[in-house]
């Protein structure tokens, strides 16, 4: 595979394919250069073009990926993005494209049409990359081997361990995958050596378990006590040869727990024989059960005395009872003879009571007539007063009317002449304003008549000023035929003039440049001249007298500065006579100018006295439309005061309508003199009416605070308010009092009567001894009261029983067979208590014996585990090592085709002493070494290179590495990759390895048909390649970058 | 038989002769894309090569370049500098460390000047022409890993440094060899 050109557009250093187009086709055969040489300065895109072949094949770019796999670029691109704010967008594309611009590589291969074309899309949102950073995007990875960087002297070489040097190399050529398999058998061989001692130390621990001495029957005796405890009803396990230490502990707390139960219930069945004593007998706080059942019969001895007791003072209340009901009897009697008094009196007055009512029930009827009566005048005199009112304003109204009327009737004769003179007026001035306007209108015609001349004078001031000059034959300018001839003249000349001096400006531009040239060649002859110090001149071979005089002759070389000063002569003549013409235009101009200017001011004066005349008419018109207007305003006013009619039928109209009016004032005046003789006579009869009403109410007034009436209203008021006053009321009263009192004589007999029957019964008692005597037996009964409920209180909460169902005899039995059965309970506990305590001592011993039994078994596994890892796994997995360890030295070997290198190293020769370059890979350790070792041509010393080499010699190690590789290289079907890129190969060489190695890389193209493709940023090394391959001889070619990522064209 | 590479260059031979004592001299072209000149000199001792090296460099540059007319082969001159014994290393690395007017080699243990020899020497140095590219590698053998333990092994990660991920790894390796058993 070799290329014939790459394009690139849009990437990296690239904008434009039009300036990053590198065609290596030769313009001398037309054939592709199998030798590039591409010369930039650092910074112009040399790696950029790198890279963007790398992409184009490999679809990644390694030198991206060497740290991290990616991550480490990946990282820096992030942070650099976050620095600079997103002014920075792309990784691979060309941040300052335009946006619209397709970035993509376009690689022709040499004998193929269609080139490989990769195109690089935009990441498809802001925060996105055009570049993955991932290795595992790589495609035609054998590619990756004819493409040197600087980054493979980085590689390995310079690592100082050799540790180092196998993880570095391993990082970026080796198979990653076997060597964390690798890494992976390491780790685990230690850690099962790790587990082998682990085990080791546990089986010595598990010895010291196997020195048992204790009782070896154990088992069976624990068993033995449990089942006698179970039997007893306790819930215990037994025990085997599962039984653990949890279960040991648990049985531990068993025992305590149940031995701690047992001993509560032994205490709570003591303390219950205690307290059947102290019901039986009793002690200082509670009494026992004799002086209980004792009690009980007393209180019903003292309950019976008191019923007696409580008999005898109920009598004694109801004799009190009977004197007090005698006492209200007598109070009672004469309250009623009082009322019966009063009633008598009232029912005597009532006759004259009733004729005063009826005399006020006349009276009130005579005034509510009176009242009705003026009402109705009162009434009928409002209605004359109102129509007396309306009556008058209406008079007043028509007598105004008549008194206007008047007036207007004596105004007609001076109307009529004021609306004559008007009219004569409007005549006058409508007869001016028609001649006003047609004196305007024919000012405005003589005014535009001036306009054109003036605009034509104008337009030709400008135009002459341009050049452009007005015809003779216009009628305007016929004196001046002579000047505008002169001109016209003068214009042609001057340009005649101009062409000619342009063509002398040529040929001195033109005999500039070729005195420039000869100038060189002259300074190059006579360099060459001076340097060979020769007589023959170099350019025509001629002999002269000595090299002096060649020199002299060729540095004093005049002819051709003869030439160009006759030239610069006549372009200063030429010069000169343009600005003479120049001079004499501009004269002939001003003075032409000036004629017209001249001109134009008298026509412009004529123009002047028009318009002043014209505004002098449109002033008067003006005057004349207001006075028009002034007066067609007064006329219609007067119209307007006429209705529209003439004069004289206005006048008789008035008149007619003054006469109406007149007739109709005198019936106002009649009419108003009959309403005020009616509004007298309706007065006098209202004051008549209201007279006598004020009479009637006197009266009343008397009849109501008459004292006897209201004696009589004012008791049926307090008495009976509910009631109408009524002379029966009163003779009810009377009736119902008498028979009161008769009763109330009767009822204070039978009292008396039952007065003297009790006095005889409690003839022998005192109230208050039987009451005192009350008061003692109920203290008694309180007392024993107390003793029974404290008893059976005690009884209830210490046995459980209501003592209320029990007799003497029966509570007796109950504390004895109460008393028995506890004693028994208290045996049983004690007993078994006993028996617990024996098998903790017991079980003591049991887990030492069955410890030991198990440490037995664990023993037995523990060793045979030891030797399983031992024996088996540790030989499986170092057998596996080795294997591993053996395919990765020889992947090592292979990598480096060690006999090449040696070649290519020692053709470049940089070491006077090292000839030889071995790479050894040493597994011996846990972590593999890669020794890179130089040899002494004639001892066995070995050195490691970058100990003892400079970097011009570990740069030349490395090209030789990379040579060596990249000359074998074979693309995925097994085809040789016939191209080689150098990116940059003499950082710091000297100068012979510069040779050695130009006609090393001349070998390869011209013995091995390789196409190289070289950058530098050397030009001399450039030009040096230039001269061991010209492109004459060899089938090369020779490029620049001009600036920033633009190849320069036509170098060759 | 190989033929001789270089047509002699007999006058020049013929100038530095009477000039210089040499032991053995060949002046000639060679054709290598365009004609390189090229001179193989021996002097009696390691003492007249330090003594008369420059000399001899001084007389090419004025006499011989200076009438060489195609540029081609002014820029492609060399000059083979032989000896007999080894050369002091000082002297080696300023010889060919003279960069003036040609490539400057040195040639150690050099008893004698054949054609043969001569031919050797440009293929070696000049044209290259003798380099075997194409070496055949020691092809590796391909690799298999005991299945069992790497169907295991692949689980593990050492990314994480952790005795339980070992432990467990371990305890799978153990199963499989427990159960072959």
């Amino acid at each position: 595979m070799k290329f014939k050109k790459v394009e690139i557009q849009a990437f990296r250093a690239y904008d434009t394919a039009k300036d990053g187009t590198f065609d290596f086709t030769r313009q001398e055969d037309g054939r592709s250069a199998d030798f590039i040489s591409l010369y930039a300065p650092n910074g112009f895109g040399k790696t950029s073009f790198y890279d963007a072949v790398e992409y184009g094949i490999t679809n990644n770019i390694d030198r991206f990926l060497r740290k991290g796999n990616g991550k480490d670029t990946f990282n820096s691109v992030k942070s650099e993005r976050n620095i600079r704010s997103n002014n920075k967008q792309y990784f691979l594309r060309n941040n300052y494209s335009a946006e619209d611009l397709t970035s993509y590589i376009k690689l022709y291969k040499v004998g193929e049409e269609i080139p490989i074309e990769t195109k690089i899309e935009k990441p498809k949102t802001k925060a996105g990359y055009d570049y993955k950073f991932d290795p595992n995007e790589t495609i035609n990875k054998e590619f990756k081997t004819v493409i040197l960087s600087q980054e493979w002297i980085d590689a390995f070489l310079k690592e100082d361990k050799p540790e180092g040097r196998y993880e570095t190399f391993i990082e970026y050529f080796g198979d990653k995958k076997i060597d964390e398999y690798y890494k992976k058998l390491t780790s685990l061989i230690a850690f099962n050596h790790k587990k082998i001692e682990t085990l080791k130390k546990e089986l010595s621990g598990i010895q010291l378990e196997l020195k048992f001495e204790g009782d070896k029957d154990i088992l069976k005796k624990v068993n033995e006590k449990i089942i006698s405890l179970n039997k007893a009803g306790e819930h215990l396990k037994e025990i085997d040869e599962s039984y653990s230490e949890t279960d040991a502990l648990n049985l531990s707390n068993t025992i305590s727990e149940r031995t701690s139960d047992l001993d509560f219930e032994i205490k709570k069945a003591n303390e219950h024989i205690k307290y059947l004593d102290i019901f039986f007998a009793g002690n200082e706080e509670i009494e026992g059960m004799t002086k209980y059942f004792e009690s009980k019969s007393q209180i019903e001895n003292l309950e019976k005395q008191l019923k007696e007791n409580n008999s005898i003072l109920e009598k004694f209340d109801k004799k009190q009872k009977c004197t007090n009901e005698i006492d209200s009897l007598g109070k009672l009697n004469e309250e009623l003879s009082t009322k019966k008094q009063s009633y008598e009196s009232l029912k005597n007055d009532f006759k004259e009571y009733e004729k005063i009512v009826k005399e006020i029930s006349a009276k009130r009827l005579e005034n509510e007539e009176l009242k009705k009566q003026l009402l109705a005048i009162t009434k009928s005199l409002n209605a004359l007063k109102q129509n007396e009112s309306e009556n008058t304003t209406k008079q007043s109204s028509i007598q105004k009317q008549i008194s206007d009327l008047e007036r207007i009737i004596s105004e007609t004769p001076k109307l009529k002449e004021s609306l004559e003179n008007i009219n004569v007026k409007l005549q006058e001035s409508n007869a001016k304003l028609v001649e006003v306007e047609a004196k305007i209108t024919s000012l405005e015609k003589e005014k535009s008549l001036f306009e054109v001349p003036i605009n034509n004078l104008k337009t030709s001031i400008q135009e002459i000023n341009k050049g452009v000059y007005p015809s003779v034959s216009d009628e305007a300018y016929s004196n001046n035929d002579k000047i505008i001839d002169e001109l016209t003249q003068f214009e042609d000349s001057l340009i005649t003039e101009k062409k000619v001096l342009n063509e002398i400006n040529s040929k001195i531009e033109a005999s500039e440049n070729f005195q420039k040239e000869v100038e060189q060649f002259i300074s190059k002859g006579s360099e060459i001249v001076n340097k060979s110090q020769t007589n023959a001149c170099p350019l025509c071979e001629q002999q002269y007298e000595s090299f002096s005089f060649l020199a002299s002759k060729i540095s004093d070389n005049k002819l051709l500065s003869n030439v160009l000063s006759s030239l610069l002569k006549e372009r200063d003549d030429k010069n000169k006579s343009i600005n003479e013409l120049n001079e004499s235009i501009k004269l002939k101009r001003e003075k032409i100018i000036a004629e017209i200017i001249k001109k134009l001011e008298e026509i412009e004066k004529k123009r002047s006295t028009t318009l002043d005349d014209l505004k002098k008419h449109y002033d008067s018109k003006l005057g004349l439309t207001k006075e028009i207007e002034l007066n067609t305003k007064t006329l219609n006013e007067t119209v307007l005061k006429l209705n529209g009619k003439t004069v004289e039928a206005f006048e008789k109209e008035a008149q007619s309508s003054l006469s109406n009016l007149k007739s109709e004032f005198e019936s106002f005046i009649k009419k108003n003199e009959e309403l005020k003789s009616a509004v007298v006579s309706e007065s006098l009869k209202s004051e008549n009416a209201k007279e006598k009403s004020s009479k009637l109410l006197a009266e009343l007034d008397r009849l109501y605070k008459d004292a006897l009436y209201q004696r009589v209203i004012e008791f049926f008021k307090v008495n009976y308010p509910e009631i109408e006053i009524n002379e029966n009321v009163l003779i009810d009263e009377l009736t119902k009092t008498s028979s009161s009192v008769k009763s109330n004589a009767d009822k204070e007999i039978n009292l008396k009567k039952e007065i003297e029957d009790l006095n005889t019964t409690l003839n022998s008692f005192k109230s208050e001894d039987v009451q005192k005597q009350n008061e003692l037996i109920k203290k008694t009964k309180e007392i024993y009261i107390k003793v029974i409920t404290g008893f059976e209180q005690e009884v209830k909460s210490k046995l459980g029983i209501e003592l209320i169902e029990y007799s003497l005899e029966r509570f007796t039995k109950f504390i004895e067979d109460r008393k028995k059965k506890s004693n028994e309970e208290v045996n049983k506990f004690e007993f078994r208590i006993k028996d617990y305590n024996l098998l903790a001592k017991l079980k003591e011993n049991v887990t030492p014996y069955l410890k030991y039994e198990k440490a037995k078994i664990i023993e037995k596994y523990t060793k045979v585990r030891i030797d399983f890892l031992k024996d088996k796994i540790a030989k499986e997995l170092d057998n596996e090592l080795k294997s591993v360890a053996d395919y990765l030295a020889q992947q090592i070997d292979s990598f480096f085709y060690e006999k090449l290198i040696n070649e290519l190293y020692r053709k470049i020769d940089p070491h006077p002493d090292y000839k030889t370059v071995t790479f050894k890979c040493d597994f011996s350790d846990i972590k593999p070494k890669l020794n890179v070792c130089v040899y002494q041509a004639k001892q066995d010393e070995l050195i490691i290179p970058n100990l003892y080499f400079s970097t011009a010699q570990l740069n030349i190690l490395s090209l030789s590495i990379f040579l060596a590789k990249a000359l074998n290289a074979k693309d995925d079907k097994g085809n040789p990759l016939e191209c080689i890129f150098i990116d940059d190969p003499i950082q710091s060489m000297d100068s012979i390895n510069i040779l050695s190695t130009i006609d090393l890389l001349r070998s390869i193209v011209v013995n091995h048909k390789k196409q190289i493709i070289l950058s530098t940023h050397d030009e001399n090394f450039h030009n040096l390649l230039k001269k061991k391959m010209p492109t004459s001889l060899f089938n090369s070619k020779f490029m620049e970058l001009e600036t920033f990522g633009k190849v320069k064209t036509s170098n060759n | 038989m190989e033929s001789f590479r270089i047509n002699k260059i007999e006058k020049l031979e013929a100038d530095i002769e009477k000039l210089f004592q040499v032991d053995d001299l060949i002046v000639g072209e060679l054709s290598f894309g365009g004609t390189m000149p090229i001179i193989f000199v021996r002097f009696s001792s390691l003492d007249a090569l330090a003594k008369t090296w420059k000399d001899l460099n001084s007389f090419l540059a004025a006499e011989f370049m200076t009438s060489i007319k195609d540029e081609y082969a002014r820029w492609n001159f060399y000059i083979f500098y032989l000896s007999k014994e080894n050369v002091e290393r000082q002297l080696k690395y300023e010889i060919e460390n003279n960069k003036f007017s040609s490539r400057k080699i040195v040639i150690e243990n050099a008893s004698s000047i054949t054609e043969k020899e001569i031919n050797l020497l440009i293929s070696e140095h000049i044209t290259n022409d003798n380099m075997q590219i194409g070496v055949e590698n020691k092809q590796s053998s391909k690799f298999k890993k005991n299945a069992s333990l790497a169907k295991i092994l692949d689980k593990l990660s050492l990314n994480k440094k952790n005795d339980d991920d070992l432990q467990d790894t371990l305890d799978s390796i153990e199963k499989i060899y427990k159960n072959e058993i």
